[in-house]
């Protein structure tokens, strides 16, 4: 890790998400991102290294999505973290709308908007903000943002072969989990249009998005849902954002963090601010994210 | 045996790994229809790390070694598996007395006590949300009672009432870990993490039993 005059940006997770979540360790998004194995989180003790490398001088924010794994391992690293007097905080992603109401996010998976955080914190980093400020951006942008995930077939687990959620020919789910546990709705295949439109409806009332405000937008594939398909989703987001008056400000689409190969994709949208828009727009150099 | 020497446990360790690895198909099998399918293989890797760490290690004392172990697991990817294992271990650790001495069941008991307290510290998870904390607190609960009647009877006992906490959660609906996203139709299923602890106690009764 080439160490730099500012706050550093680490994360851990289980792999079998490429490219997230190591594909976005460069300039301007994670420091570090401390990889388990597949689809399971990194034991205490190499986060626990990685944020000794990564809190001096001005200290590190640990970006923890919610999944029961992950959270007790960034659990026991604080303990440790706070044995070793480091100077570490910590924010929590939890945006799946589809496993618990807002009032109770604790109980929220983190999905796609890992990403798009890690981008916004490295962005105030890099402005030279300090520790606690950093943590303030990034749960200003945490608490503001909302995804929801849909898929029609499931995966099946890269080193055991073990399938994970099974559908019927003609059934796809709204709100499947990460990993393909399931978690949503069951029902008949629909057409791109109406399901992108129940998703960004979910999606709206959740976050309370009025007319005049601003977003960022990210259709995120899950593995073998193509581009073309992607973008079809994004189109047809975008024209029922718009017939809201809801402005779509920033947006990224293809994939991100996907799930070996999940028919699907995860549909996120965030508030956005001109702060969180400023460091959206930071330049950044990352294998598969790069703002010039 | 009614009381378990340095030997014994570190035999009761290996015999839980080697439940474990037979029982690896199996529990995998059970958490693809539950969780995310890799339940087997991580259980294994971590048993295959407490044995490992058994094998290596050259001191003669439970503490050093329950210790050594709860860091071992810390090191390794295995998603909830690992904080939850490694902090039982090291829960266990801290309430092990020091030096080569064997420990009666009230001792053994007391240990396992501290291995709860502190693995529920991290889980959260409560009795009843269809998490391994279902086997491992009537296990635990189980050892106090009858701790009296020495080592055999006491493991039996465990095993028993982690086996029937297991079977329990077939009629839970998950309130806790990845399972919980399927709601209702966690149900007719049992927790795949309480099915491998119901399985080491199992391994441990068996092994004090025979020994």
């Amino acid at each position: 890790m080439k160490k730099a005059d500012r706050v550093h940006i680490v994360t851990l997770g289980g792999t079998g998400h490429e490219p997230a979540l190591e594909g976005f360790v460069g300039e301007g998004m994670f420091d570090i991102a401390v990889p388990g194995d597949i689809f399971a989180a990194p034991g205490p003790a190499p986060v626990f290294e990685a944020l000794k490398l990564a809190a001096a001088p001005k200290g590190a924010l640990l970006i923890v999505l919610n999944h029961a794994g992950d959270m007790m391992t960034a659990e026991m690293t604080m303990e440790m973290v706070a044995d070793a007097g480091l100077k570490v905080a910590r924010v929590n992603t939890q945006e799946d709308v589809s496993n618990a109401p807002r009032s109770d996010s604790g109980n929220r998976r983190g999905l796609v908007g890992c990403v798009p955080l890690a981008k916004i914190a490295g962005g105030a980093a890099a402005s030279g903000k300090n520790l606690e400020e950093v943590r303030a951006v990034a749960q200003k942008f945490a608490d503001n943002m909302a995804t929801i995930a849909v898929a029609a077939r499931g995966a099946t687990h890269p080193a055991n072969g073990a399938e994970i959620s099974k559908f019927g020919d003609d059934d796809m789910e709204i709100g499947m989990g990460q990993h393909g546990e399931g978690g949503g709705g069951r029902m008949k295949m629909k057409s791109a249009q109406e399901t992108a439109v129940i998703m960004a409806d979910a999606l709206v009332k959740d976050l309370s998005l009025k007319a005049g405000e601003k977003i960022m937008l990210i259709v995120n594939g899950s593995g073998s849902t193509t581009l073309m398909e992607q973008l079809i989703v994004f189109k047809d987001c975008w024209n029922f954002l718009k017939g809201k008056g809801i402005e779509v400000v920033a947006q990224m689409v293809g994939e991100v963090l996907t799930v070996q190969e999940t028919a699907g994709f995860q549909l996120f949208m965030a508030r956005m601010d001109d702060e969180l828009l400023e460091y959206w727009k930071a330049p950044c150099s990352t294998p598969y994210y790069t703002v010039q | 045996m009614k009381t378990v020497d340095y030997a014994a446990f570190a035999g009761m360790l290996k015999a839980a790994a080697a439940k474990i690895e037979d029982s690896k198909g199996k529990l995998t099998e059970l958490d693809s229809q539950i969780g995310d399918g890799d339940h087997g293989t991580t259980m294994a890797k971590v048993m295959e790390l407490v044995k490992e760490t058994v094998d290596g290690y050259e001191g003669r004392d439970v503490k050093g070694l329950l210790s050594k172990i709860g860091m071992s697991i810390l090191t390794v990817g295995g998603g909830a598996t690992v904080p939850l294992y490694g902090s039982l271990f090291s829960g266990m650790a801290r309430a092990a007395a020091e030096g080569p001495g064997a420990f009666d069941a009230p001792a053994l008991a007391v240990m396992f006590e501290s291995g709860r307290d502190r693995l529920l510290k991290f889980s959260k998870a409560a009795p009843g949300d269809k998490t391994l904390v279902d086997a491992l607190v009537p296990a635990v609960e189980a050892m106090a009672a009858t701790a009296a009647g020495g080592a055999d009877a006491m493991f039996e006992a465990a095993a028993e009432a982690a086996q029937k906490g297991s079977d329990r959660t077939r009629n839970q609906v998950a309130r806790h870990g990845r399972a919980m996203n399927l709601g209702e139709r966690s149900l007719g299923i049992p927790d795949p993490g309480s099915v491998s602890m119901a399985l080491i106690f199992r391994a441990f009764a068996d092994y004090v039993k025979e020994a």
